[in-house]
């Protein structure tokens, strides 16, 4: 697979994962009083801040063949290190925090007076979660999945530390770059760099139009 | 009948209520701050007292010594907070019918009788302030419930459609016959609305003073 589409596939399968697993766990720390949130909220930061290469590097350790989860995974032929699986664990593991974040600032700002209501109707918190938190903060959620999306896509450090450079396999967009630029093809890297900036753009461009299009619906609507 | 003895501290107010809540329409006032809304909350099950009890009939709600607490969604109580508070991104009838209580025949009666039957499909959030509130007093009164929590319904409106709404909620209340709590800081309110009035001075629920209705 070409590096382009393999990023997309890669991408879109760590969004995947990263929508599925982020919106469990905003929905439990928004709802959970415990104190040590702010350390969860911390630790599940950490990506976002730390150096890409020392997440590889952690990744490396966990499912390394020569360590014990690594070790089960190899023996029941999962194993992730040097395959796309672990291009796209990597992806979501950084692209994780970027979603993480913004959707829970926009479930916050959901008005709790509402929520409140729907307790009283007799609603359970997951169905107010889905009918009335999500489509409230869909704009959040949206541009936290877009913003995911793209940082999963860009995805370098991490990704070559767990899975490896091996062409058609593991050698996503950021990392061909890398290897042409190392091999003196400028062409080639400049093309991909081209490709990479602008969907990029397209897709951050698209958050801000949306919310533009929202902004002037509800202005008619008033 | 609702009987609570109770205290609510929290670091930024201590609420103190003793007393019955009877039918017909109570009007609690009290200047901001002074704990109205962390009253009705209590009593709605989405504040937990700090001691005290709380009963409907013959039911305990809370009773802090035993450790009994009824949540918000088994109280089966109208709550209608302050502001906008209907679900913006559903239908009118969607939000009316959003509790799993009443039946079809219930909401249709509902919208004629809020006048909100051309409005069925129609985006709550698209409605006026005055119908937005009327969709969130059919939506508590479609749950069946046994108590109307209403906290200052009509803040969110202008000054000159609030007589009109004010008159509009309270003919409603009065004809499903549900005991109501109302929550103003607008003494106007007291006259117009109430059969008894309940003053809230820092955080000391006084209840007993009986109102002119009118």
């Amino acid at each position: 697979m070409n590096p382009f589409w393999l990023s997309i596939g890669v991408a879109v399968i760590a969004l995947i994962i990263v929508i599925t697993i982020g919106l469990c766990v905003c929905f439990w720390m928004n709802r959970w009083r415990g104190n040590v949130i702010a350390l969860l909220d911390a630790i599940i930061t950490l990506p976002l801040v730390l150096p890409p290469v020392v997440v590889g590097f952690a990744l490396l350790m966990v499912f390394s063949p020569g360590y014990a989860f690594g070790g089960w995974l190899e023996k029941h032929n999962l194993g992730v290190v040097f395959s796309s699986a672990g291009a796209v664990i990597a992806s979501a593991v950084i692209s994780f925090p970027l979603f993480y974040q913004t959707v829970r600032s926009a479930l916050q700002s959901v008005d709790h007076n509402i929520e409140d209501v729907a307790r009283t109707l007799g609603a359970s918190e997951l169905r107010i979660f889905f009918t009335i938190s999500i489509p409230l903060a869909w704009k959040g959620i949206l541009t936290g999945s877009i913003l995911a999306f793209c940082r999963a896509m860009g995805e370098f450090g991490a990704t070559i530390l767990i899975a490896g450079n091996i062409p058609g396999l593991t050698r996503t967009m950021p990392l061909a770059i890398y290897s042409y630029v190392e091999a003196g093809q400028y062409m080639d890297a400049f093309e991909l760099v081209i490709y990479i900036c602008a969907l990029t753009l397209a897709l951050l461009s698209g958050i801000h139009l949306l919310t533009k299009a929202s902004m002037f619906r509800n202005i008619e609507r008033s | 009948m609702i009987t609570f003895s109770f205290t609510v501290a929290r670091p930024t107010i201590i609420v103190k209520a003793d007393g019955v809540l009877p039918s017909g329409i109570t009007v609690l006032t009290g200047q901001s701050g002074s704990g109205k809304s962390t009253f009705i909350k209590s009593i709605a099950g989405l504040v937990k007292p700090s001691t005290g009890i709380i009963r409907y009939d013959e039911t305990t709600w809370v009773d802090r010594d035993r450790k009994v607490w009824v949540p918000a969604q088994e109280r089966q109580v109208g709550y209608m907070p302050q502001g906008n508070i209907v679900f913006p991104h559903m239908s009118v009838e969607k939000n009316i019918t959003y509790s799993n209580r009443g039946t079809p025949k219930i909401c249709d009666e509902l919208l004629v009788r809020l006048g909100l039957e051309k409005y069925r499909h129609t985006k709550a959030g698209r409605l006026s302030g005055g119908e937005q509130q009327r969709v969130a007093l059919g939506r508590a009164l479609y749950s069946k419930p046994t108590v109307l929590l209403l906290d200052e319904p009509l803040s969110a409106l202008d000054w000159n459609l609030r007589k009109q709404v004010r008159q509009e909620l309270m003919d409603i209340i009065r004809e499903w016959d549900v005991p109501c709590l109302w929550v103003t800081h607008d003494e106007s309110d007291v006259a117009a609305v109430g059969d008894r009035h309940w003053i809230c001075e820092a955080g000391i629920i006084r209840t007993g003073c009986i109102c002119k209705h009118t």
